[in-house]
């Protein structure tokens, strides 16, 4: 009697075990290969509430600055892939970030649409765009205006509902072009990913396509002065490339951290702001015309896709305080080793498009940590770097790695080890210089060094749960 | 039974009181901004500070607050035992009036350091906050 007793509580134990075990899954990985590729796209314009109560804050660079009027208003684009059976959603929207908190909305919002394996949401991090973040109000005030947040959840619901309501099969087609004279590389050492890339994705029936441009640089070409709403160069760059080519475009940003944004085309970009913004955006539209099908590659309609959650110690006391006020909606854990004693529970996810890889990063990386090329080494403690991003996709056999940053949450920037330099009186409220005189402002918006390696060693688990 | 009753009783009182402080702690959390604003005449604050400082504590009143109120009840039972075995008999009425009314400040002051504030703990954030704040000053 009293063995079958031990025994039964046993097998309820080990069940329990198990349930929690899966309950608690840190990953997500579907695979599928099929005989075509299918798509969908969706668009929807996040129109702010006039009569709102609340202030539209500018993000991106000033504290409390209101938007004076509109250039362009902010979208919401999202496209589904999949190869037959259920697929991927990519929602990108024209906004400056978005914490999980917000993301976890949205796919709430979506809870009961069919056929979709994962959801994604991205922004393309536009300095033009409405504070989305609630950083950017009076300083440890939610900048964010509640009205403009429904809106921006609903038009996201709304552009992923249309995706999916328009499924088409067709091709897909990759490509990239060098973009030159381009980049404005803030901080030593100047490293920057110059390509151009492009998917395209081609209807069986002929109708229009869509394109999906990747490019690392932050979306700033209005630069700080600017109080006007506007989408910065994507939205030109993705309003032009759809007259010309009647294919649905939307943007993703790409390593943009240390700190990469297109260069001063104009003498004062305080006065020739919008004039910046139109230089820049024709330059990319040229580049974007100039890819012809000679220059694209047909990928076979193989998909995978993993999700890799995983937690980030949070040493930045800033982002503990937003946090504890409200204003940023992260996913917090307890993470006894931090400077905090909490650590950001997030995700990094894998999309591979059968040889190309795209990497969602929750956050603005440093270029050096997906190429390599250099580092800077202000960090007197001298830590080591991790294996770049890039090599790493090498040795799994992927022949390209696109990046797609603040992609489902946003952890700030996420810095080289050996270049992370803080402020020795007040670490991460005040910024710093090295022995070059070299600004380390990143450091302030991180969570904090050990991003860098994790995110690595998170990319390099993700990869290996692809097969590759 | 009987005994146990005894004991239950013992440790009733400093449960209930317990709770009550872990529940005040999530109150004087979420009014925060209340409580400043009939404290400012004394803090010798220009208006536009305080009503700044009013503005960041407001942000409060809709945050998620968490107390372990169980733990906090296990906690006051455990005390009361505790105090009940040290007198060998069951406190007397004045006795656990005094503890309760001497300790108020600071059982209170326990219960809003482990109180979770957007999942944050209030003492964590206290004691990360604190060698920035005498930085800063």
């Amino acid at each position: 009697m009293k063995r079958s007793i031990l025994l039964s509580t046993s097998i309820i134990f080990l069940t329990l075990i198990l349930c929690a075990c899966g309950a608690g899954s840190p990953s997500f990985k579907v695979s599928a290969n099929g005989e075509s590729w299918y798509f969908g796209f969706g668009a929807e314009k996040i129109m702010p509430n006039e009569n709102s109560a609340q202030p539209l804050y500018i993000a991106g660079y000033n504290s409390a600055l209101s938007i004076s009027g509109v250039l362009d208003h902010c979208t919401a684009k999202s496209i589904y892939i999949s190869t037959g059976g259920s697929g991927i959603l990519l929602i990108g929207i024209d906004c400056i970030a978005l914490d999980s908190g917000t993301v976890k909305k949205i796919r709430a919002s979506l809870s009961d649409i069919k056929n979709v394996d994962y959801i994604n949401v991205y922004s393309t991090h536009t300095h033009a765009g409405p504070d989305t973040l609630g950083l950017w109000g009076e300083t440890g005030i939610d900048g964010k205006n509640d009205d403009y947040m429904a809106e921006l959840i609903k038009a996201a619901e709304a552009c992923a509902r249309k995706a999916m309501s328009n499924i088409k099969s067709g091709s897909l087609f990759y490509s990239k072009t060098e973009t030159k004279g381009m980049f404005r590389d803030s901080r030593d050492p100047i490293v920057t990913d110059d390509n151009l890339y492009q998917l395209r994705f081609c209807a069986d029936d002929g109708t229009g396509g869509a394109r999906i441009y990747f490019y690392g640089a932050h979306a700033e070409s209005l630069r700080g002065a600017n109080s006007l709403l506007s989408r910065d160069f994507p939205g030109k760059l993705c309003d032009s490339m759809e007259e010309k080519t009647g294919d649905m475009c939307m943007f993703a940003p790409g390593a943009i951290g240390g700190l990469v944004m297109t260069k001063e085309f104009v003498y004062d970009t305080t006065a020739q702001a919008v004039e910046n913004l139109e230089i820049t955006s024709n330059k990319l539209i040229e580049y974007a015309s100039s890819i012809t099908s000679d220059m694209e590659r047909e990928l076979a309609p193989k998909l995978s896709f993993v999700s890799e959650k995983f937690t980030v110690p949070l040493d930045n006391p800033a982002f503990l305080l937003y946090k504890t006020l409200g204003i940023l909606t992260n996913d917090a854990v307890r993470y006894p080793g931090s400077a905090t004693g909490y650590g950001v529970r997030t995700e990094l996810n894998l999309l591979m498009l059968d040889d190309i890889a795209i990497a969602l990063i929750p956050g603005e990386i440093f270029p050096e940590l997906i190429s390599g090329k250099a580092y800077g080494n202000a960090n007197p403690e001298k830590p080591e770097n991790p294996k770049p991003l890039y090599d790493i996709a090498k040795e799994h056999g992927v022949s390209e790695l696109l990046i797609i940053g603040l992609a489902n949450d946003e952890l700030g920037y996420i810095v080289p080890p050996s270049d992370f330099l803080l402020n020795e009186k007040l670490p991460y409220i005040e910024r710093t210089m090295d022995h070059k005189g070299e600004d380390h402002y990143e450091e302030t918006n991180s969570v904090g060094p050990q991003c860098a390696p994790i995110i690595a060693e998170t990319f390099e688990k993700a990869i290996k749960r692809t097969g590759k | 039974m009987k005994k146990a009753l005894s004991h239950f009783y013992r440790t009733l009182p400093f449960a209930l009181y317990f709770l009550f402080t872990a529940a005040l702690s999530g109150y004087i959390i979420k009014n925060l901004a209340d409580i400043f604003r009939l404290l400012c005449p004394s803090l010798s604050l220009d208006e536009s500070t305080a009503a700044y400082v009013h503005d960041i504590l407001y942000q409060l009143k809709t945050a998620a607050i968490r107390s372990n109120i169980l733990l906090w009840a296990v906690f006051g039972a455990a005390f009361g035992l505790a105090l009940a075995l040290m007198l060998k008999s069951r406190p007397k009425a004045s006795l656990i009036a005094v503890i309760m009314i001497t300790g108020f400040i600071p059982f209170t002051f326990v219960a809003l350091w482990f109180t979770q504030i957007n999942e944050i703990q209030l003492g964590l954030l206290t004691k990360t906050a604190l060698p920035i704040i005498k930085n800063l000053l």
